[in-house]
């Protein structure tokens, strides 16, 4: 959707009216909600020292949330856009409302929309049990390492695939490289989470955002914490 | 703060716990408790400190006395000396990586360098905010990774955390052994590191329990070795087979061996109050365990924590040790790596440990062999805790398998002086003789008692069988098992565990070589050229 709207030119503005101006409302956060998260699967919310081996937090973290909810909103924007949006949100947000908005990025480049239309109170976490399994890392290579990590490839490189040396690889890559997938599979030890019961976030959140999400959940509840295989049931409660 | 972490949302807490070691023994060497009271000094401090335990040489190596002392190469030698941080053929005069250093022989420059790089940075006062480059010479939990780009390119973090990695990564107040594993077919040493992951406070008291279990008298022979007569080689001195005391050197079993030692050492050294308090926030806690090539985790069964309150269970790892398996004829094979029978028994019992239920039993069962007595208290625990049977009926049954494990010894006895009558060999092999019948009768007892299909054949069949192998009758204190069993109070599989496991317990004393093994590393150049291409991905 992000790419259809940059390439072919939309006005921002009149994106800004379909979608989002609850963005550029008064970030009042004057609506105190309990959010509750039931895992339905292992989650896995990795955000520090990512590569090797993914460490799960036990619980989410402000980007994670953002995360959650801009899905909901299906706020699916790719970062070009992303900056724009918030260099023109910070203005804006100045000349309204006189407030100086701080635009964090994530440790994994996320730029989040909603960060600051909620604040975490307190997180409630229920009895857990952590183990590592293997998880499918998409990368993108420029060398043999695409090659051997690709599951598939164009049918008609295997009459020379199955003879190539290791040497040659890297060569037979270059010269291919249309020919592989985008991203190559590598697996990688990554930590879950099984919850034993669900999460509890008490939020303070700004009220039209709350009424969007509220309307959007009732569509459906499921969302994704974490990574996309993390599915939730969200319910929303005002206190 | 905030001013040290660019993600604004992290909290001390949440910290990863390679970060939050770092900080932690920052913390703990300076006698602080806030993070913002930590200073560029400080931090310096620590660094300098890692480079100074960078490198071990051979020192008054005396041609005759086999035993070599080693010590540590200073930082100043080592920057004056570019050869002695990383070229080929070091391992060979005795100059060994240290563990604590988790880095390969072939990548440890780049570590040094970085660590180099942070110590003149912190020297300028930089501020610690700043973003910074996390790779692999100070974090192997980390790689490239593309991260919505075209190329792929290492993650970043503030200075402060890179520089808490950094610390984390080669401090030598840190658990630490070598693992030896098989990458691309060739042997490969590497320094492990086995991290905790714990609030800061309770990491604290664990960092300072460990060092006070480093330093102590227990673990003085650490920069030991034995000289290598007949090859004219250096061997590894003790610390690279578990800095920690009483490291039973198998690595498989590293982390729950840190663990064991921590309740022996406090029984010892009478700091039992400290210890408990130490292992107790263990139980929640993930141990990760992190190297070049591979990052897991683990944790115990709190049951098994439980257990290493005293020295039971270091004494029970120990035995373990020792068990051979009756399918397997030798331990180690050419390439002086453990052979795969081994190496499973090892992993099944580590499994067994974590999850401590009635599968991972079954499991850790499945590989046949004979135990230590030492391991009786591991049974008699799994019995009565998970699977709630009476401790006297698991004492019963213990008295049954002890009979059937006593039949076993003295028919094969009887047999095999027999036939060395026959043979009228020299007398030298039958211990091995010995072992081996007994090895077949005992299998031969456990198939009657698998085979069974309800608790009166199951009886029956073994005590038979045994009863005709011996001529005797089972002993009165198993009655009350026995009983049980037939009433069906006991589950017939539970109580085909408890005859089999109780009868593998060697009831006398152990014969076999009691001394610790001499394991030795073989030291290959080739290791110094190997690829990481592979791991680092």
């Amino acid at each position: 959707m992000s790419e259809s709207v940059t390439a072919l030119g939309v006005d921002l503005d009149s994106y800004y009216d379909m979608d989002i101006k609850f963005l550029f409302e008064k970030p009042d956060l004057n609506k105190k909600i309990i959010l509750n998260l039931e895992p339905l699967t292992a989650i896995s919310m990795s955000s520090q020292l990512p590569g090797s081996y993914y460490k799960s937090e036990t619980e989410p973290t402000k980007f994670m949330l953002c995360g959650l909810f801009e899905n909901i909103l299906d706020l699916h924007i790719d970062n070009k856009l992303r900056l724009k949006i918030l260099k023109d949100l910070k203005i804006r947000i100045k000349k309204d409302f006189n407030f100086i908005l701080s635009t964090p990025k994530s440790l994994s480049q996320f730029l989040p929309l909603t960060y600051h239309l909620f604040e975490i109170e307190n997180i409630i976490i229920p009895e857990n049990k952590k183990f590592d399994d293997l998880w499918t890392q998409h990368l993108k290579g420029a060398d043999k390492r695409h090659l051997n990590g690709s599951r598939s490839n164009d049918w008609d490189l295997s009459k020379d695939m199955y003879k190539l040396k290791d040497s040659d690889k890297d060569k037979f890559y270059k010269n291919n490289e249309g020919k592989f997938p985008l991203y190559y599979c590598s697996p990688k030890p990554r930590e879950f989470i099984i919850f034993k019961s669900s999460l509890m976030i008490c939020l303070n959140i700004n009220e039209s955002i709350f009424n969007i999400l509220k309307t959007k959940l009732l569509e459906t509840n499921i969302g994704y914490l974490g990574t996309n295989e993390g599915w939730v049931n969200i319910q929303m409660e005002e206190t | 703060m905030g001013k040290y972490t660019n993600g604004g949302d992290i909290v001390l807490k949440n910290l990863h716990p390679y970060i939050k070691y770092g900080l932690a023994l920052t913390l703990l060497n300076n006698n602080k408790s806030e993070i913002n009271e930590i200073s560029h000094k400080m931090l310096e401090n620590e660094l300098i400190n890692s480079l100074n335990h960078f490198r071990l040489e051979p020192i008054n190596y005396i041609e005759g006395n086999p035993t070599t002392q080693f010590s540590y190469i200073s930082y100043n030698i080592l920057i004056h000396n570019d050869k002695l941080i990383q070229s080929a053929g070091l391992s060979q005069q005795g100059k060994y990586l240290a563990p604590n250093i988790i880095s390969t022989d072939k990548d440890c420059k780049k570590t040094f360098l970085k660590i180099e790089e942070f110590i003149n940075l912190l020297k300028k006062s930089t501020n610690l905010g700043k973003s910074e480059v996390i790779n692999m010479s100070i974090a192997p939990i980390t790689s490239k990774i593309n991260s919505g780009k075209n190329s792929q390119s290492a993650p970043s973090a503030t200075l402060f955390e890179a520089i808490c990695c950094a610390i984390t990564n080669s401090t030598p107040f840190k658990p630490c052994i070598l693992f030896k594993i098989i990458l691309n077919k060739k042997i490969t040493l590497l320094p492990t590191t086995i991290i905790p992951d714990l609030p800061i406070n309770e990491l604290k008291d664990f960092i300072e329990l460990f060092k006070r279990m480093l330093l102590s008298i227990v673990n003085k022979d650490l920069l030991q070795s034995k000289f290598n007569i007949e090859k004219n080689q250096f061997r590894r001195p003790n610390i690279f087979f578990g800095n920690f005391p009483y490291s039973a050197r198998m690595y498989s079993l590293s982390a729950i061996n840190l663990i064991a030692s921590i309740g022996k050492w406090s029984e010892v050294a009478n700091q039992t109050e400290w210890a408990i308090k130490v292992l107790e926030s263990l139980k929640k806690s993930q141990l990760y365990v992190v190297n070049y090539n591979k990052v897991y985790s683990v944790s115990y069964n709190h049951h098994i924590i439980e257990l290493a309150k005293s020295s039971k269970l270091s004494d029970i790892i120990f035995s373990m040790n020792k068990v051979k398996i009756y399918s397997e004829e030798k331990k180690w094979d050419s390439r002086g790596d453990k052979t795969p029978n081994y190496k499973l028994f090892e992993f099944y019992f580590d499994r067994f440990l974590q999850l401590y239920d009635q599968s991972s039993f079954k499991d850790f069962l499945s590989i046949r062999s004979e135990y230590d007595k030492e391991i009786k208290t591991l049974f008699i625990n799994y019995f009565k805790i998970i699977m709630n049977i009476p401790i006297e009926v698991i004492n019963s049954a213990d008295s049954l398998g002890k009979w059937l494990n006593q039949i076993a010894y003295f028919t094969a006895k009887n047999e095999s002086e027999n036939k060395s009558v026959k043979d009228s060999n020299s007398g030298y092999k039958t211990d091995d003789e010995i072992t081996k019948m007994k090895a077949k009768i005992l299998v031969e007892l456990e198939s009657s008692a698998f085979s069974a299909k309800d608790a009166s054949s199951l009886i029956f069949q073994v005590i038979t069988r045994a009863g005709r192998l011996s001529g005797r009758d089972a002993p009165e204190d198993s009655k009350l098992f026995i009983e049980k069993t037939l009433v069906g109070e006991i589950d017939l599989n539970t109580a085909k565990q408890l005859i089999i496991s109780f009868s593998r317990i060697k009831s006398s004393k152990n014969k076999y070589k009691n001394e610790d093994e001499i394991i030795e590393f073989e030291e290959d150049e080739t290791i110094e050229n190997l690829d990481y291409s592979d791991a680092q991905e």
